[in-house]
């Protein structure tokens, strides 16, 4: 790698800035954070990138690279385009775990109809250790932390399987406060996988605690949607058996003490971390207001987080409740635009009323 | 409760045909027999109206490659009428223009329900109306979702508003017996975002152009 690979980089991120530029976010943060990395491109561009030594070469590619991977989730996170309604919810279980101001939940989708994912992240450690460079070399800062979840561009409006979001997010929180890989520590004294079975234990783990994060708050409904997409998926190096995933969260729903939990929870309380619990208020599906044909109202947000169990248990019998008169496209669209207007109401009046006071 | 009913009347909801006044209003909201979600402030019921808000979901018409919208085809090879429209959202706050000529849908924040016995119309409130926007739509009794509004804008000069702001009034009507929404297949149900014409959904279309050779 010599400094073509930086004028290369610089010349292909310019075209990027010049389509990302137009872009109008509701949310002045994705603006902000816009603005910091064009301040970043700016000064790497006006530097004497063909003096780099090899090392520093090594360091502005790899900031490019994030430069780039941030635009991508920009631009795909305009109010046009990012579903709000599930983000405002992703949003509400994030300040369960992490209260903190200096994330950003961002979105990207993806033409491939299965791709729900969480990107990489950087480290607490590796963002620091970025903000340092970034601020000693040109005196710039990158204030805030991009959570990049992809998903498929043709479900970005599909409420039944957006709880997979609630199973992404949750990775997000496993990395930033290390929890898989303190269970990894305290199982192989190790703070990195060396071989197969450190490696199947680590993913597994990693695994489990995004399908218990996601069951606190979509009670079921993620492994719902697990066992359409993924049936009878055998253990893998990287994937637990959907079987046996979808045990452990009903277990975990029915209160069951299973060892995954336990240990998992025996960790979080050393670390004076929030613990794996119910954070869901059921709602009886023969009062809600979805089966009279309008939104549901909420309490409080544990009964919003529970609208997409409501969902998946009225259009898994719709065959036989008040939707069975309907075609099967207009059923599930239904089911679709009725979570989404109870969001969204839920949040309009929650804003509502701030601004009141 | 926050229904507050004025007591200039003491209207049984099921006592007349005709025009609903505040208090039926209020009466039917309280008894869940029509639904307004969000009311976000109680004095959007007014006398004979309440007003509605616009809502965060736009789709505006553009003229595109095509020389014409066709509404007498629905199939593969042709394109669909929503590829007419340019979709675009809002927050509650956020800026939305309304350009001169440009007819535009949006969805009212409000999600409506109407007894199988009311009917209602949509008008603009009169500070917009003055503006040179213009609307007219009818909803029809059973009806549940936002309503879908169409505006234009008749006058010269492009004109900016706030999503959420009270835009629209709705004046219900009681009939005297019930109407079934459901009878027939429905295009538009619970609908939360506008939807373009379903002009060329019609079933009528194939009859119509099979007359054509006869």
């Amino acid at each position: 790698m010599d400094y073509k690979t930086i004028e290369l980089n610089l010349c292909q991120l310019e075209e990027s800035f010049a389509k990302s530029r137009s872009n109008i976010y509701s949310d002045f943060r994705k603006e902000e954070h816009f603005q910091e990395l064009y301040a970043l491109f700016q000064k790497i561009k006006e530097n004497d990138y063909q003096k780099f030594d090899e090392q520093e070469i090594l360091n502005h590619n790899y900031l490019l690279n994030v430069i780039f991977k941030s635009l991508e989730y920009l631009d795909n996170s305009t109010l046009n385009v990012t579903p709000y309604e599930i983000i405002s919810c992703l949003e509400f279980a994030l300040n369960d775990w992490i209260k903190d101001d200096d994330f950003i939940i961002v979105t990207s989708l993806s033409n491939k109809k299965t791709d729900f994912y969480l990107e990489t992240t950087l480290s607490e450690e590796s963002f620091e250790l970025l903000n340092q460079f970034i601020n000693n070399k040109y005196g710039l800062k990158i204030s805030k932390k991009l959570i990049q979840i992809s998903l498929p561009k043709i479900l970005s409006r599909d409420y039944l399987s957006s709880v997979v979001l609630y199973h992404e997010l949750g990775h997000f929180v496993d990395n930033q406060l290390n929890i898989s890989k303190k269970m990894l520590l305290k199982k192989y004294s190790i703070n990195q996988p060396n071989d197969d079975e450190t490696s199947r234990y680590l993913n597994h783990t990693m695994e489990y605690f995004a399908d218990l994060f996601a069951a606190q708050y979509v009670n079921n409904s993620s492994n719902t949607y697990l066992g359409y997409i993924a049936p009878e998926h055998p253990d893998s190096q990287t994937h637990p058996a959907t079987r046996s995933r979808i045990n452990v969260s009903l277990d975990f729903l029915n209160s069951k003490s299973i060892e995954i939990v336990d240990e998992f929870n025996k960790l979080l309380h050393l670390s004076s971390l929030p613990l794996l619990e119910i954070r869901h208020s059921k709602i009886d599906i023969s009062y809600c207001n979805l089966t009279k044909l309008y939104p549901q109202n909420f309490e409080d947000v544990s009964e919003l987080h529970y609208i997409f169990q409501l969902g998946w248990d009225i259009w898994e019998d719709a065959e036989n409740n008040f939707l069975k008169e309907f075609s099967s496209r207009q059923r599930y669209n239904i089911v679709n635009n009725l979570i989404e207007k109870s969001i969204s109401n839920y949040v309009v009046q929650k804003n509502w009323e701030d601004a009141n006071e | 409760m926050w229904f507050r009913k004025t007591g200039k009347t003491q209207m049984n909801s099921n006592s007349k045909t005709g025009l609903l006044i505040k208090d039926e209003i209020l009466d039917l909201l309280e008894k869940k027999e029509l639904i307004i979600e969000p009311l976000l402030e109680i004095d959007q019921v007014g006398e004979i109206t309440v007003d509605l808000r616009i809502g965060t979901d736009f789709l505006s018409l553009q003229q595109g490659r095509n020389a014409f919208i066709d509404t007498t085809t629905n199939n593969i090879k042709s394109r669909p009428i929503k590829s007419h429209y340019t979709q675009t959202r809002r927050k509650i706050g956020e800026y939305f223009l309304f350009h001169p000529n440009q007819p535009v849908l949006f969805s009212t924040l409000e999600y409506l329900k109407l007894p199988p016995n009311i009917y209602a119309d949509l008008n603009l409130r009169s500070s917009f109306g003055r503006l040179g926007l213009g609307l007219s739509t009818i909803i029809q009794p059973g009806y549940c979702g936002c309503a879908s509004v169409e505006i234009t804008n008749r006058g010269n000069t492009p004109i900016r508003v706030l999503s959420g702001t009270r835009m629209v009034q709705i004046r219900f009507y009681k009939l005297d017996s019930n109407s079934e929404y459901f009878n027939k297949v429905r295009k538009y149900t619970c609908q939360v975002r506008p939807v373009p014409s379903k002009a060329n959904e019609d079933s009528e279309l194939v009859k119509l152009k099979s007359m054509k050779s006869k």
